[in-house]
């Protein structure tokens, strides 16, 4: 299917905002953030006709293109979308416009640059979900870390520097074993088909030997366990989050973090099942840490937003348990909590950022009785809080039952670990909006606080009828994801069943044709 | 005896440069004290005439003054890089030198004739030529080094690059007077047919003698374990002529290797690798290591140029076509990347001695046009994608995996992860911290301006459509193929 190439033009629209953004007067604030926020509705409005058009009854790639790149190595520009990366491309392009709005006082000095690096960053993301070739994966999965590194150090707060450095460290060293592993899979797998190529739909067809696939997994596993973050490779998110201006930590919450769980279930269970299966063990402890670590961390925080850092923490854990229950419903769970997740913690973090830029801190104890003095904010901090615990009739809900269920179908031990995290991200999350919402007014700052205007309602109303459209007609989300994630399974569980061979010529690994 | 077959052709790029150089010379001579107009412009003007003439030979072969000298795709392809890196340092230095060194007209003369020298190097197909070229080269940056006569550290370096590059001069005319003590030529086609003749063991004085030339370029190379000029020379150096060093002398360099090991100590390369390999590792990790440390841009540049050493050598060792043409296509996003760096620090600089890291604090969104080159240079030395640099490294690790060298492979990623460190740190000071007022830059004049708008353009451009350059290497190397 070469019709129009709507996910390149949905992709890198942003990029003709770059060029017209370079045109505008450096002083003009108004102007750089309206013309952004404009690119940013427009990319998302364009965003929407592929999900009119999608046809919820394949499991194939849908609005495929494909232009080879580099001929000589078998690298390609190809991309296309399914069910597990619809929703994830479209939050993106949904996410962008609250996140320019959010930053209209936030983000005051060198604005210029910062709208341009949001929309780079936006490229970056997209391109990153929609990429079917190895190769062109990588390039955007890079790309993403240009921009979100100046947006965390040149708009961050107090320990910027640190925080964007280890971000940048961290994914970086992650992701080139990813490259060397994506390397040697591609000289094995040309090796054996005679066909080089980084084309994902060919190579998933190769099924190297569990000898070979155990060190891929590894490489890609490591990679993308980072960007989760999981346990105990999540230190660098706190700090991330934390320093990084609002904006910037709703679209690291929002999309960023879905990016490691995605690469999870399109690339490393995807290409290398067996070691995949062999990984359940160990990746489902360490997910089941998470959650309980994650949830008890975020309850000791005295600050707002370190809070909710750890919390993603601990529902990010949750998204692989639910991947990896390996049944229809732990994944299209999973899938949904990537969603919730980016929706609800988007949401939490944007209150936040209300807050404090009313306040300048974000330490619960500097707050409290709340209610009286902005009840709009209180009402909208209600609500995005109770979808982040996970009450039913909201999206979270949704989200949270399906990865127990098909937790609990995986290994009733699971579920049963999994579970407290319910008990626990109510009590942490709900504690902490009583001491910041209710109470008596105990400091007098508190007292002047302004309640929620106009633009800022505008950008709240959205994401919260999104909870409830979620939570309230899951299936038209489901469904959209049957077909392409019963394929992934069926796909999966055959590979499994096949007998590879288990022992292959060295030469041939080392590609020697 | 073969015939003298006389052909100027087959060296018309340099007689082109070697013209142009006497002409600078002669026009500073004549001009005694006065100031000459513009003496970059006519360096540039031979050099544009050398492009023009090699691009016109490109694609033929000549064999010429009794099999010395050899111009083949190879050849034209180096001298691209040579003669760009020329026209690129020219219009650098343009502004950069005007006020500070009296001998405008010899700094360009020694500039041309240090590229005829490189040229020559890659058209040899004989030790002497090679050894002619490489001392033509040699002896013209030793001075361009110095020419900051009044800077202690400038000449200094000079003193200290002049005397390890003589001794592994020594080093290599050595190697050189073994092997023709064996083999009585100095004629890589002769050499080929001896070995052919040896079935047998190699005598062990040919070990010897290979381990000797090995040495001399792995000091032009500037890697480990003869790798220590480079910080000193490097950070005393003008900025230009640093630039120049670490671009042009170092493609100059792997030249050397190419054409040594590749035709005529061929028989012994599979013996060369090995060590290759081990003084790859050592000399990316150490390079990235010790840059880690360093507070003057230059001297943390020159220890990244250690480093990229590093990873040029893992294409070496590789052996395959894509390594060897990696090797060509890294030696060209190389240079266009350290050119830009080093042409953003010249013009940072101003009345400075020396760009120490925490002079550029806040300067990047003060000077938005150097802060935007920068950030592309620095990503792309850093070899994060869409730039050349990324490229360049996905060409020289796909070899490295292709030809089985997996674990050299990881550990020059992991080592190019190490460099992100030290590359960002760069742009940490020029938008993370505040502005500290201090010196601006001196006005971006034209020249300069033009000479980096182009790099940045050819790093992102060969970043995101690398294809036709890369054929290009290709076709250069298919010759051993």
């Amino acid at each position: 299917m070469q019709g129009l190439p709507i996910l390149s033009i949905v992709t890198f629209f942003p990029l003709i905002g770059v060029v017209l953004l370079f045109m505008i007067d450096k002083e003009n604030d108004r102007l750089l953030k309206g013309l952004t926020f404009v690119v940013t509705v427009i990319d998302f409005l364009i965003s929407l006709y592929v999900l009119f058009y999608f046809d919820p009854t394949t499991p194939n790639m849908q609005f495929t293109e494909y232009h080879v790149w580099l001929d000589r190595l078998g690298i390609s520009y190809f991309v296309g979308i399914d069910g597990i990366s619809l929703f994830l491309f479209l939050l993106t392009t949904f996410l962008m416009p609250i996140c320019i709005i959010c930053s209209w006082n936030y983000i005051q000095k060198n604005v210029k640059e910062f709208v341009i690096f949001m929309l780079i960053l936006e490229v970056g993301m997209l391109g990153a979900f929609i990429a079917l070739d190895l190769f062109l994966f990588y390039v955007f999965w890079e790309l993403m870390l240009i921009p979100m590194y100046f947006i965390i150090g040149v708009w961050g707060g107090q320990r910027r520097i640190y925080a964007a450095v280890k971000f940048v460290l961290y994914t970086l060293f992650g992701s080139v074993l990813m490259l060397v592993a994506i390397l040697a899979f591609y000289f094995y797998a040309g090796a054996k088909t005679g066909e080089y190529t980084f084309n994902l739909l060919k190579l998933y067809e190769v099924v190297p030997p569990m000898e070979i696939q155990i060190w891929l997994f590894a490489a890609f596993a490591l990679s993308f366990a980072i960007k989760v973050p999981m346990f105990p490779l999540h230190t660098w998110l706190p700090d991330a989050h934390v320093e990084a201006p609002t904006p910037g930590s709703v679209i690291l919450a929002g999309v960023l973090l879905k990016m490691g769980t995605y690469g999870f279930i399109r690339f490393a269970m995807g290409l290398f099942p067996h070691a995949a299966q062999a990984s359940i063990p160990l990746i489902v402890t360490l997910s089941l840490i998470g959650i309980i670590y994650g949830a008890l961390v975020a309850m000791m925080q005295p600050d707002v937003k370190k809070l909710v850092a750890y919390s993603s923490v601990s529902h990010l854990g949750a998204v692989m348990l639910g991947l990896y229950s390996l049944n229809i419903q732990g994944v299209e769970g999973g899938i949904y909590q990537m969603l919730n997740h980016g929706l609800s913690t988007g949401g939490l973090f944007i209150m936040i950022g209300i807050l404090y830029e009313r306040r300048h801190t974000r330490l619960i104890a500097d707050f409290g009785g709340l209610t009286k003095v902005i009840p709009v904010f209180a009402a909208f901090f209600m609500v995005v809080t109770l979808s982040s615990v996970g009450l039913p009739g909201l999206n979270g809900f949704i989200g949270e039952f399906l990865i127990f269920l098909g937790a609990f179908k995986a290994n009733p031990a699971w579920a049963a670990i999994a579970a407290t995290s319910v008990i626990l991200s109510a009590a942490y999350m709900l504690w902490m909006f009583q001491r910041v919402m209710f109470g008596p007014i105990t400091k007098e700052e508190n007292k002047k606080i302004k309640d929620l205007s106009v633009r800022e309602i505008s950008l709240m109303v959205p994401i919260v009828l999104l909870f409830f459209v979620m939570g309230l007609f899951p299936n038209y989300f489901l469904n959209r994801m049957h077909v392409s994630v019963d394929a992934f399974l069926a796909k999966y569980k055959s590979k499994l069943t096949m007998n590879i061979e288990k022992t292959i010529p060295e030469h041939k690994l080392n590609g020697g044709n | 005896m073969v015939e003298l077959n006389i052909n100027f052709w087959s060296i018309a790029p340099q007689l082109v440069l070697i013209v142009f150089g006497f002409l600078l010379l002669l026009m500073g001579a004549l001009a005694g004290k006065k100031t000459v107009g513009y003496p970059a412009f006519v360096s540039v003007a031979g050099l544009v005439m050398a492009v023009i003439v090699n691009a016109y030979l490109y694609g033929s072969r000549r064999l010429a003054f009794s099999n010395m000298v050899l111009f083949d795709e190879l050849t034209a392809f180096f001298n691209f890089i040579f003669i760009g890196v020329g026209i690129t340092v020219s219009l650098l230095s343009h502004n950069y030198i005007k006020d500070r060194i009296k001998h405008e007209c010899e700094f360009y003369a020694l500039i041309l004739f240090a590229i005829s020298g490189m040229s020559f190097i890659v058209s040899s197909l004989d030790f002497i030529i090679l050894f002619l070229g490489l001392e033509l080269m040699s002896l013209s940056v030793y001075v361009l080094a110095c020419m900051f006569k009044n800077d202690s550290k400038s000449v200094e370096g000079s003193i200290k690059y002049f005397l390890l590059g003589s001794f592994s001069a020594a080093f290599l005319l050595l190697g050189i007077a073994f092997l023709y003590g064996n083999f009585g030529t100095t004629n890589y086609a002769f050499m080929l047919q001896h070995f052919a003749k040896f079935s047998g063991e190699k005598a062990l004085i040919i070990s010897v003698a290979s381990g000797l030339v090995l040495a001399g370029i792995v000091m032009k190379i500037s890697a480990v374990p003869f790798h220590m000029w480079a910080p000193d020379v490097y950070e005393g150096a003008p900025t230009t002529v640093t630039a120049f060093m670490a671009t042009a002398v170092k493609a100059a360099a792997f030249a050397m290797l190419l054409r040594v090991y590749l035709l005529g100590l061929r028989p012994l390369i599979f013996d060369t690798v090995g060590v290759v390999a081990l003084l790859a590792v050592f000399t990316m990790t150490l390079g990235n290591l010790s840059a880690l440390a360093q507070k003057n841009i230059k001297r943390m540049l020159a220890y990244s140029s250690i480093a990229h050493a590093g990873y040029l050598m893992v294409g070496f060792v590789s052996l395959t076509q894509t390594g060897l043409s990696a090797i060509l296509f890294y030696l060209v996003s190389y240079s266009l990347m350290n050119l830009g760096a080093f042409g953003v620090i010249m013009l940072f600089e101003a009345n400075l001695k020396s760009a120490e890291l925490s002079d550029l604090s806040g300067k990047g969104f003060k000077h938005p046009f150097l802060g935007f080159l920068m950030v592309v240079f620095m990503f792309s030395l850093a070899g994060v994608p869409p730039t050349a640099g990324f490229t360049g490294k996905f060409y020289i690790f796909t070899s490295a995996v292709q030809a089985g060298y997996i674990s050299l492979a990881i550990i020059g990623v992991i080592n190019s992860a190490i460099s992100a460190y030290y590359y960002l740190r760069v742009l940490i000071y020029l938008f993370f911290k505040e502005y500290e007022g201090g010196v601006s830059p001196v006005k971006i004049v034209p020249s300069s301006a033009v000479a980096m708008i182009l790099m940045a353009i050819g790093v992102l451009f060969f970043g995101i459509i690398p294809q036709s350059l890369f054929e290009l290497t290709v076709k250069s190397i298919s010759y051993l193929f």
